[in-house]
């Protein structure tokens, strides 16, 4: 029922090679979480390390959408990748805070501010 | 003497055979004028005729008289013969000598003496005329009967010499005789000519008929081809819009039918689907279902059928010839309308037969192939609604088997609620959960597994197993909260949990809390204060992330009542969590310490309602308030209760 009343879209587009942003938009919840789940999987199929989701259009999180941010989080951990949060609504940024998931993926105003962690990720990879 | 009438007066033309064939023509007409008839034969000089034409003097040619029947054949035979001296064709000889003839003979069966006079109209003399008169000679006979005449066209160039009147004998008569019937013969050969013409007008004339039939029947084939056509068209277009109707159906049905994962909901709409468009009436015969006066009901022997070879049935007074529907035999008692029987479900996983009568005399055999199409969805959605009631079943089980009678103790009132989400999937992981440690201290614990269903519900019950086991050597609220941090994050890296744990000690007014990415609990002071215990909590279980989760501690006066709960009790989808940890303060402060003293289960009822009255009821909820007793330090003393 939740599937009719808020469909959840997701938008991908690549900043750079190993970067996938994704724009996220609609209720993120039980219902919805799996759209989104196989959008990750498919783009951790292409290679991606890096994981940009876009929460601005996201009024409402449950439970389902940080499983899949933290299981995104431990994925990109083994392979030196990462994920981040932007600009996420402030009921999200709550939940985020309350069950620390904010502690472990950095959250970003917008995307230009994630790509530098990203850079600073790298450089500190590297060095 | 009067003149003729118009129509004898009409002059025939030589060459317009046809016209002059016309009765009108030769019929001798009896004059009209009445009057003129009392006039003297031999006045009859100059003749004023009704009509505009003048009419020029006569020549009296001859006079007979005439009183027996060989003076009316000589007469005859004179006139012939001076009709051809005249030049009169042989048509209007013989057509002038019957007329006279037949004229006589009348005048002679009425006897007396008779008087024929043959006179030429000598003006216009190139349109020259013979006329022939008969009179009566006898006054008294005259009854005021117009006179006899009739008058014939002469030919050109007449009259060629004047005929002497005929011998009186046999041979001149006999003679006469013959010609007569050389004019006959010429009559009739001009009647065979015109019956010829006739006859080849006929045919042409029918020839055009045939010809107008030719095409007006194919005026009514073009027509009838159109019609024919419009038909089939408009027939094609209503099987379209019917086949259309029907994928339109099968669509908003399937969605309407897997909407729902209650399996007697989609029995339910399954029938307000079907009637009355499609079905008269709708059963729907389920295998395993619970009601047992709808398992032992008597079915439908075409039913059964269905059941048991798994085929759609069809029974009825008639052959169904249905496609994919086997027409039952009649030999079975037949039923008093027809009906189909449609297994729902597969063979390997039957659900049951839905069984229809026709929403008409008889089912559209292309509305039969979307029923049957529409059942095998519906038994896919019926076959899903109950494995999903199933799983949540076992999973609701599950969880209340787990959910622990509350200690009674004489100090510390402590009142639960858990209430599953009412639909949805989102059943299984939350928990509370009350006992003591070996010091005598209670340990009371609220927690919420991140996931849904059996799988949530097993790991809560891992979760509060360990936590309980752990509680055994003491520690505090943080300390245990960090062992099963680390317990989750080993056993169950894909699965995460917020938990509040808050422990009370019978001789220690201090309260101890800590709390896992889980909503903070809120205390209500014996002053109607509300405090929430918003102090920063560690993270959620489980979580890839090394922690030790803090203890916080609060002193607690008696009277004093602390709410645990979960995110379901104050999470709405358009707000987040704050307002509604805002309402929950709000209503905590509305009760009395003294109905909290009397009865702390009263209290969490009229707790719960305000509070879910706007929620979708989409989550479980969890509430378990801890009232420490208005008097609990008296009760404490008492010997026979120790503490709590």
């Amino acid at each position: 029922m939740s599937i009719a009343q808020n469909p959840l879209s997701v938008e991908v587009s690549l900043p750079r090679e190993d970067v996938v942003l994704l724009t996220v938009e609609g209720h993120l919840d039980i219902d919805t979480a799996t759209g989104l789940q196989h959008h990750l999987a498919n783009q951790f199929q292409h290679g991606r390390r890096h994981f940009l989701l876009d929460l601005a259009a996201v009024p409402f999180m449950d439970s389902s959408g940080m499983n899949i941010i933290i299981r995104a989080y431990q994925q990109t951990r083994e392979l030196d990748g990462s994920v981040h949060i932007i600009a996420p609504t402030p009921p999200v940024r709550r939940i985020l805070d309350l069950t620390g998931v904010s502690i472990t993926v950095p959250v970003s105003n917008n995307v230009e501010d994630s790509l530098a962690l990203v850079d600073k990720q790298q450089g500190s990879d590297s060095a | 003497m009067s003149s003729a009438g118009p129509g004898a007066r009409r002059e025939p033309s030589p060459d317009a055979d046809l016209t002059t064939f016309h009765p009108a023509v030769i019929a001798a007409l009896p004059a009209r004028d009445a009057s003129s008839s009392a006039r003297p034969v031999g006045d009859d000089t100059a003749v004023a005729a009704p009509g505009p034409t003048p009419v020029g003097p006569h020549t009296m040619i001859r006079t007979w008289h005439i009183s027996t029947a060989p003076d009316a054949a000589r007469a005859r035979v004179d006139t012939a013969r001076l009709a051809a001296a005249h030049g009169v064709s042989g048509m209007e000889r013989a057509r002038l000598t019957a007329a006279l003839g037949a004229e006589l003979r009348q005048c002679l069966t009425r006897g007396g003496t008779w008087r024929l006079d043959l006179r030429a109209a000598t003006d216009p003399p190139e349109d020259g005329l013979l006329r022939a008169v008969v009179t009566s000679c006898d006054d008294t006979d005259d009854e005021g009967r117009p006179p006899w005449h009739m008058t014939v066209a002469c030919g050109e160039g007449v009259p060629a010499a004047d005929a002497e009147p005929v011998a009186d004998d046999q041979e001149t008569l006999a003679d006469a005789l013959l010609g007569a019937d050389e004019d006959t013969a010429l009559v009739l050969e001009r009647l065979g000519e015109q019956e010829d013409l006739v006859t080849f007008h006929r045919e042409e004339l029918e020839q055009t008929n045939q010809g107008v039939l030719a095409l007006h029947a194919e005026l009514d084939a073009a027509g009838q081809a159109q019609l024919d056509l419009l038909a089939a068209e408009r027939k094609a277009r209503g099987e379209a819009e019917a086949a259309r109707r029907r994928l339109t159906f099968l669509a908003d049905a399937s969605a309407v039918l897997t909407a729902s994962l209650n399996h007697d909901e989609v029995v339910r709409r399954l029938e307000s689907l079907l009637v009355p468009e499609y079905a008269g009436s709708v059963d729907v015969w389920l295998f395993d279902a619970d009601d047992e006066d709808r398992v032992n009901a008597p079915r439908p022997a075409a039913a059964v059928v269905a059941a048991r070879t798994g085929r759609p049935q069809y029974a009825a007074d008639h052959p169904g010839d249905l496609p994919g529907v086997d027409d039952h035999p009649s030999a079975a008692p037949l039923p008093a309308a027809p009906l189909l029987c449609i297994p729902l479900g597969t063979r390997r996983t039957p659900q049951g037969v839905l069984i229809l009568t026709p929403p008409a005399a008889r089912w559209d055999a292309d509305d039969v192939v979307m029923l049957i199409e529409l059942t095998r969805r519906a038994g896919v959605a019926i076959d899903n609604a109950r494995r999903f009631e199933h799983n949540r079943d076992i999973a609701e089980t599950l969880q209340r088997a787990l959910l622990t009678d509350l200690p009674t103790t004489p100090g510390l009132h402590l009142a639960a609620r858990y209430l599953p989400a009412t639909h949805g999937l989102n059943i299984g992981g939350d928990w509370y959960d009350a006992f003591r440690q070996p010091d005598g201290s209670l340990i009371t614990v609220i927690g919420d597994v991140t996931g849904h269903g059996l799988h949530a519900a097993v790991m809560m019950s891992q979760l509060r197993t360990a936590l309980r086991a752990y509680a055994v050597d003491g520690g505090t609220p943080g300390q245990l909260l960090t062992k099963l941090h680390i317990f989750l994050h080993h056993l169950q890296p894909e699965l995460y949990a917020t938990a509040v744990i808050a422990r009370f000690h019978p001789d220690d007014p201090t309260l101890t809390w800590a709390a896992a990415g889980h909503p903070p609990p809120v205390l209500r002071t014996p002053d109607g204060q509300v405090h929430t215990l918003d102090a920063k909590p560690g993270a959620m279980l489980g979580i890839p992330l090394q922690q030790v989760i803090q203890d916080h501690t609060v002193t607690l006066t008696p009277g004093s009542t602390l709410a645990l709960y979960t995110d379901g009790l104050v999470e709405r989808r358009a707000q987040g969590i704050d307002p509604g940890i805002e309402r929950l303060a709000a209503a905590l402060g509305t009760f009395r310490s003294a109905d909290l003293d009397a009865d702390l289960d009263a209290s969490a009822d009229s707790l719960l309602h305000p509070l879910l009255a706007d929620s979708e009821r989409d989550d479980d909820v969890c509430l378990l308030l801890c009232h420490l007793h208005s008097r609990a330090a008296e009760l404490a003393k008492t010997p026979t209760r120790l503490a709590f």
